[in-house]
């Protein structure tokens, strides 16, 4: 029992944080931005690279924004931001027609949905309805509007920041909701070191501002295409099948995981796979991205635990098949 | 752990005394050809013990879940059962060691058939509130002849939490007992638009969609007449006995979840703020149960 | 329609039902039998209305044993019994409603096919039995299953599968279970209860008698009353040297033999009596085999205490005549006990006076002329007297003489003389009548003893159950030289028929369900042999076509059926096992190898479950064995881990291992983590190999 909880303990430093060399520039471009936050960054390309969409979880000022305006950056992505407030509605989120008097017709305007990365930022603090509106557009990766479908460009990318829900004054995802992000992270704290070269070097706006993108789009889809064809043999398979039966069965929570959320963890999985070098999924990629995908869609029966703890909680008790 | 446990039937019994007979028959009639039926029989009854054992074998439950009940309901035990040997199990029966388990009740019979993942529902009735204690789930078969009852262990089931039962003539108390309750979020919840009447409150004109060259809008709120939030308190009932109290309160939870009120609970050495939400009504719900007996 | 009778276990029961009964239907009375149409009739209307099945069931019931009783049918025969058990068994079917009671019904019926099975004979009554014993299977199982999770051929297929694995267990039961010879009642006599309960009231005067009229003895052997149980110390001799002594004969008057008129006296008797412990040993002049045993004799009407021959030794409450009888002081109008030594052979004897001689050399007057010139003849051509005798056995052996158990003959004066000359067929007296008259007409002192031979040795026992069928008579003549010894006849001539055999033993099968055969009136007994012919007559005809054709497997086949299945007894059982090794036989022995037997094929079949589950992935076993290996070095793979993770933490805490690990688990993570399938079986066969190399190095 000792050495299983070592095991978990050290799960996160067992996992090496190296990158293919396709990426290797992009990764140190993004350390360099944000110090000391290798997992998270590692996490978030793998979101991109699965086609998902991600959601940092955190206190204000804990590096939210600059994560995502440094990915939009590095990867070269049109870049939108919107803050969501109590008096946002879906229209100024999506776009809508106005009328022009000059040319006596309706012109579609379109809203801050339609770009490659859109920072959702402090997304509970929007009315429900708005939120339906921006996770329908992310589902759908279109919008539908006045009777007309318009698609969203391609990589279409949302990367929702929350504040904790204990905040007052916020409305927090519904759990249905959540199950549209695909990876969910905390930033926290950074170390020591990196807190000090943070604030004594230059502003990380101004680092933005000079920092040019490594890749470009299509690299991107090219990256994800690859990702796709990570084999996947019939023991991950059933290895990943195990973890969410155990989700379900398990009385520690109080709704198993669906199987989109299934297939987004295989998809993750094969992202950090692909991330770390590998052609072939191992049950240690599954891990990995496990208590990031599935935390957020469990709730523990007796509440008060991290997501976190929640995905390892899992990890603990199911059994590798041989 | 694995302690198989196997016991002649009624019906077991019956067939040995049928085998005593026909040896005596075979014996007084010194017929051979008797022998061979009765030593016939017997081989039979030895190997549907090793077909039993076989019923039993080769299947294991992986998970169980349960979800809290109120007392006088059944608490369902969703079993998930692993079968690996490919063989068909049938006429499976669970049983647990719990005294209060009426022997009347029919058991189910469960089947096991493919090599797929299964599930099965164990129900077992409760009648007091608290923790239900963790008890071991065993899996019992007569298959195939009926003359003995094999089982074995399958699983240890979790302990489980009975919610008091939920009964009371009063209705919820309306007092907000002097403790303001905070007002309801939804009274801030913005619900859409619709186009301006005279008379509207101008604070309320959408000047946005005005200014997209729109018409004249203004935003519309929900909820602006939520039910303030009320006390559920425990020295509000003095009058009725103590199982009655906690009986009492737990309708008022229930009743409060079903109206959508947001209430707070106020037990002996206990203060609950109000709030609303599944999350507020379980640990309600578990404090209740867990009161503990009157002294 | 096809839903009438209930479910499908119903119907099962009712068919076992009628199977079982089907062989002794034609022992049915009518009566009987249209009441077991009646339930079957009324079903459904029994089963709605409780009010009908009460009254049905009682009004049959009333009918039935109404019927019996003013015919005065017996209330212990077989088809008392079984017609009784038949209609009980359908009238609780009709009315079963719930599983337990069908169980039940389907286990009675199968006691019933037992009873019913008697009817039967060899390979027909096996296969009888054998397929109720499967009906029986077929109806537990389904009656089991309730949900109706089987079909009718899962069913079936289910029960033939058992019953095919139990084979093997059913020969092993069969060969070395101790095998305990019946009727139920010698072994209880064994066990020490009184002997009288096993005689009926009315066959408590039978028995020998202080006359001997031919028939007699004949009659006697029809009856299983027991006489005496006798518990021998050490071994027991072969049956055929037992002889049980009872009344000495030596007046013949052509027709009986008769005791002297005061043969009772006791005054007289004690007079004569070789009293002493070595009385008897002193007028004896050869001697051998001597045993020793206890005996229990029933009570009867006379003084004999039918000791082993030859008594010798004393025991309290009797004594030995002068003729060697060991005679009670008393009538045995109780059990008595006694024990005495005996010598198996002997001659001897206190020389006999002038009168005695001229007694045991009386031949009756005007009675079987031609007997007495046979003897004289003898006679004549040699005077010594042990090769008048061996003449007299050559005559016997050359002169087709057959023994048969016929009862009635009649007693006309001349009778010997047709016996010997004519028809050459007869009982046990004839013979030993015979033997007495020409070798008195050969002037040889002849005396006729009638007791008993043999007696059933209760297996695995030393205890042997003397009864009336064992009743014998045979001859002792006196030579000066060596005094009296005995000469039977009965070794000379050929034993009764085995057609006659089958004829007895059918009956005797017949007679056996009314616990005690009513001899005297024997007309029960030779009634059910005439009504049964078709039970001997199949039977009859097979063993002729058997000695016709020894060729045909099928006649191998019931010849070794016979030999090993039909007759397959106690003797044959132990001889059975001195083949196989077995140096001592006794029933614990017996019951320990029947259970070592049953552990090993348990074993067998536990195996066979085995393997039949557990067809392991190859990949996976070796890695276990790896794994069980670095589990001792405190290294080993935790079940949730991953093996990259495992090589991970292995290069950090314990580098050395790493090389060779590395190499192993990366081809164990290919083998389950890629999907390609090139050469798959090679890389298999090589990882196999690559782990056993490393669990070698380690």
């Amino acid at each position: 029992m000792t050495s299983l909880a070592l095991h978990t303990s050290s799960h996160n430093s067992l996992h090496s944080l190296n990158v293919r060399p396709e990426l290797a520039p992009v990764f140190d471009q993004l350390n360099q931005l944000i110090l000391g936050k290798e997992l998270q960054i590692k996490l978030s390309l793998s979101c991109l690279l699965a086609g998902g969409h991600l959601l940092l979880e955190d206190l204000p000022g804990m590096g939210k924004t600059v994560l995502s305006h440094s990915l939009a950056a590095v990867l070269g992505l049109d870049y939108n931001r919107v803050q969501f407030t109590n008096d946002l509605l879906p229209a100024d989120l999506l776009g809508a027609s106005i009328y022009q008097a000059d040319q006596q017709n309706f012109r579609f305007m379109p809203g801050p949905v339609f770009t490659q990365l859109l920072l959702a930022d402090e997304i509970n603090r929007a009315t429900p309805k708005t939120q339906s509106a921006l996770l329908e557009a992310m589902e759908e990766k279109q919008v539908s509007l006045e009777g007309e479908t318009r698609k969203l460009p391609d990589p279409f990318f949302v990367i929702a920041t929350q504040n904790p829900a204990e905040q007052i004054g916020t409305s927090p995802l519904p759990e249905s909701q959540l199950d549209r992000f695909l990876i969910r992270i905390e930033m926290g704290y950074p170390v020591k070191d990196a807190e000090l070269a943070i604030l004594s070097g230059v502003s990380r706006r101004q680092l933005l501002q000079q920092t040019q993108h490594s890749i470009r789009p299509d690299d991107l889809i090219t990256y994800q295409h690859s990702v796709a064809d990570v084999e996947c043999s019939a023991m991950a398979l059933e290895y990943l099948y195990e973890l969410l039966q155990f989700s379900r069965h398990s009385s520690l929570f109080v709704n198993g995981l669906s199987t989109r959320a299934g297939l987004g963890l295989l998809n993750a999985a094969k992202a950090w796979a692909w991330l770390d070098g590998s052609d072939h999924l191992l049950p240690a990629h599954i891990q990995a991205v496990f208590p990031f995908v599935a935390g957020h869609r469990l709730q523990h029966t007796e509440g008060n635990h991290s997501p976190l703890r929640n995905g390892e909680l899992i990890l603990e008790q199911v059994q590798v098949p041989r | 752990m694995m302690q198989w446990r196997i016991v002649p039937t009624a019906a077991g019994i019956g067939y040995l005394l049928m085998l005593l007979i026909l040896m005596l028959v075979a014996v007084n009639y010194s017929n051979n050809l008797i022998f061979t039926l009765c030593f016939l029989m017997t081989a039979t009854m030895l190997l549907s013990v090793w077909l039993s054992i076989r019923n039993l074998w080769g299947f294991r439950a992986t998970h169980v879940r349960v979800r809290p009940v109120h007392a006088g309901q059944d608490l369902a035990f969703e079993i998930a059962l692993n079968e690996h040997s490919g063989q068909h199990h049938l006429y499976l029966t669970l049983s647990s060691q719990d005294k209060q388990r009426s022997k009347t009740t029919l058991q189910p019979f469960y089947h096991l058939r493919s090599g797929q993942p299964f599930e099965w529902v164990y129900q077992q009735p409760t009648q007091q509130r608290g923790l239900h204690n963790p008890q071991r789930l065993n899996v019992d078969t007569v298959w195939p002849l009926g003359l003995f009852k094999l089982s074995r262990p399958l699983i240890e089931l979790p302990e489980t939490l009975v919610y008091p039962q939920a009964k009371s003539a009063q209705s919820i108390p309306e007092t907000t007992c002097g403790q303001a309750a905070h007002a309801h979020t939804e009274a801030e919840e913005l619900a859409g638009l619709r186009a301006y009447q005279p008379g509207d409150n101008p604070r309320r004109i959408n000047w946005r969609s005005l200014s997209k060259g729109q018409n004249l809008q203004v935003k519309e709120f929900d909820g602006a007449a939520g039910d303030p939030a009320i006390w559920l308190r425990w020295q509000d009932l003095h009058a009725i006995g103590y199982e009655a109290r906690i009986r009492t309160l737990c309708h008022h939870i229930l009743e409060c979840q079903k109206r959508g009120q947001e209430f707070g609970l106020l037990l002996p050495g206990i203060e609950l703020p109000p709030k609303r939400g599944g999350q507020h009504i379980s640990t309600c719900l578990k404090q209740l149960a867990l009161l503990p007996g009157e002294r | 329609m096809r839903q009438y009778f209930g479910d499908r276990s119903q119907r099962l029961c009712l068919g076992l039902w009628f199977l079982a009964l089907l062989p002794a239907i034609h022992q049915l009375a009518w009566v009987h039998l249209l009441l077991c149409l009646v339930p079957i009739a009324l079903y459904h209307t029994m089963r709605q209305r409780p009010f009908v099945r009460w009254a049905m069931m009682g009004t049959v019931l009333f009918i039935a044993i109404g019927w019996i009783v003013l015919n005065g049918q017996p209330w212990l025969s077989a088809q008392t019994i079984i017609s009784v058990l038949a209609l009980v068994l359908l009238l609780k079917w009709a009315e079963s409603r719930t599983a337990r009671e069908l169980r039940l019904s389907a286990m009675a019926s199968l006691v019933l096919a037992t009873l019913s099975s008697l009817y039967l004979y060899g390979l027909l009554a096996l296969a009888y039995l054998v397929s109720c014993g499967i009906l029986m299977l077929l109806c537990l199982l389904a009656i089991n299953d309730s949900e109706h999770q089987l079909s009718y051929r899962q069913l079936l297929k289910t029960t033939l599968n058992l019953s095919v694995l139990a084979l093997p267990v059913t020969v092993l039961l069969f060969v070395t279970v101790p095998r305990i010879q019946g009727p139920l009642w010698d072994i209880g006599l064994a066990i020490g209860l009184p002997i009288e309960l096993a005689i009926d009231q009315d066959a408590r005067d039978i028995g020998l008698k202080a006359t001997l009229k031919a028939g007699q003895v004949s009659r006697l052997k029809r009856s299983d009353a027991p006489v005496l149980v006798a518990e021998f110390s050490g071994a027991v001799p072969y049956k055929s040297r037992l002889y049980w002594r009872g009344p000495v004969f030596s007046d013949y008057d052509g027709i009986s033999w008769t005791l002297p008129d005061n043969w009772n006296n006791r005054g007289r008797l004690l007079r004569h009596s070789l009293r002493g412990p070595d009385a008897v040993l002193n007028v004896l002049t050869s001697k051998r085999d001597r045993v020793h045993y206890e005996a229990r004799v029933s009570p009867h009407s006379g003084r004999w205490l039918y000791s082993l021959d030859l008594p010798s030794g004393q025991t309290p409450e009797a004594f030995i005549s002068g003729d060697f009888q060991l005679l009670g002081i008393r009538k045995i109008s109780r059990e008595f006990k006694y024990d005495v030594d005996a010598w198996l052979e002997y001659s001897g004897g206190i020389p006999l006076s002038a009168e005695q001689r001229s007694a045991y050399l009386q031949y009756p007057a005007n009675s079987n002329p031609k007997l007495r010139a046979f003897g004289q003849q003898l006679a004549q051509s040699s005077p010594d007297p042990q090769d008048i005798l061996h003449q007299w056995r050559k005559t016997l052996v050359t002169g087709g003489y057959q023994l048969t158990e016929i009862t009635d003959i009649d007693s006309a004066r001349d009778n010997l003389d047709t016996f010997f000359f004519e028809r050459k067929t007869g009982g046990i007296e004839h013979l030993a009548s015979s033997t007495a008259l020409v070798l008195r007409a050969a002037g040889i002192p002849t005396r006729l003893i009638s007791g008993y031979r043999g007696g059933s040795l209760i297996a695995l026992t030393n205890f042997v159950v003397v009864k009336q069928e064992h009743a014998h008579v045979w001859v002792e003549i006196w030579t000066d030289e060596q005094g009296w010894q005995r000469v039977d006849a009965k070794d000379f001539v050929a034993p009764p028929e085995p057609e006659q055999r089958l004829a007895q033993s059918a009956a005797a099968v017949k007679a056996k369900p009314q616990e005690e055969a009513q001899t005297p009136n024997s007309s029960a007994a030779s009634s059910a042999s005439q009504s049964n012919p078709n039970a001997k007559k199949p039977a009859d005809s097979q063993t002729t076509k058997d000695r016709s054709s020894d060729k045909g497997w099928l006649s191998r086949l019931n010849l070794g059926f016979e030999t090993w299945m039909l007759n397959y007894n106690p003797d044959r059982q132990i001889e059975l096992m001195k083949k196989g090794g077995l140096r001592h036989v006794d029933w614990k022995n017996l019951a320990a190898l029947a259970v070592l037997g049953l552990i090993l094929l348990a074993l067998i079949y536990g195996l066979l479950l085995q393997i039949g589950q557990q067809k392991q992935d190859p990949v996976r076993r070796s890695f276990e064995q790896l794994n069980k290996q670095m589990r001792k070095r405190q290294l080993a793979c935790h079940a949730q881990e991953c093996p990259s993770q495992w090589l991970q933490r292995i290069a950090t805490s314990q580098p050395p291992f790493y090389p060779a690990l590395e190499q192993i688990v990366g081809q164990y993570m290919t083998l389950r983590y890629t999907t390609s399938t090139e050469l798959l079986p090679k890389r298999i066969q090589q990882f196999q190999r690559d782990v056993k190399r490393l669990i070698a190095m380690l």
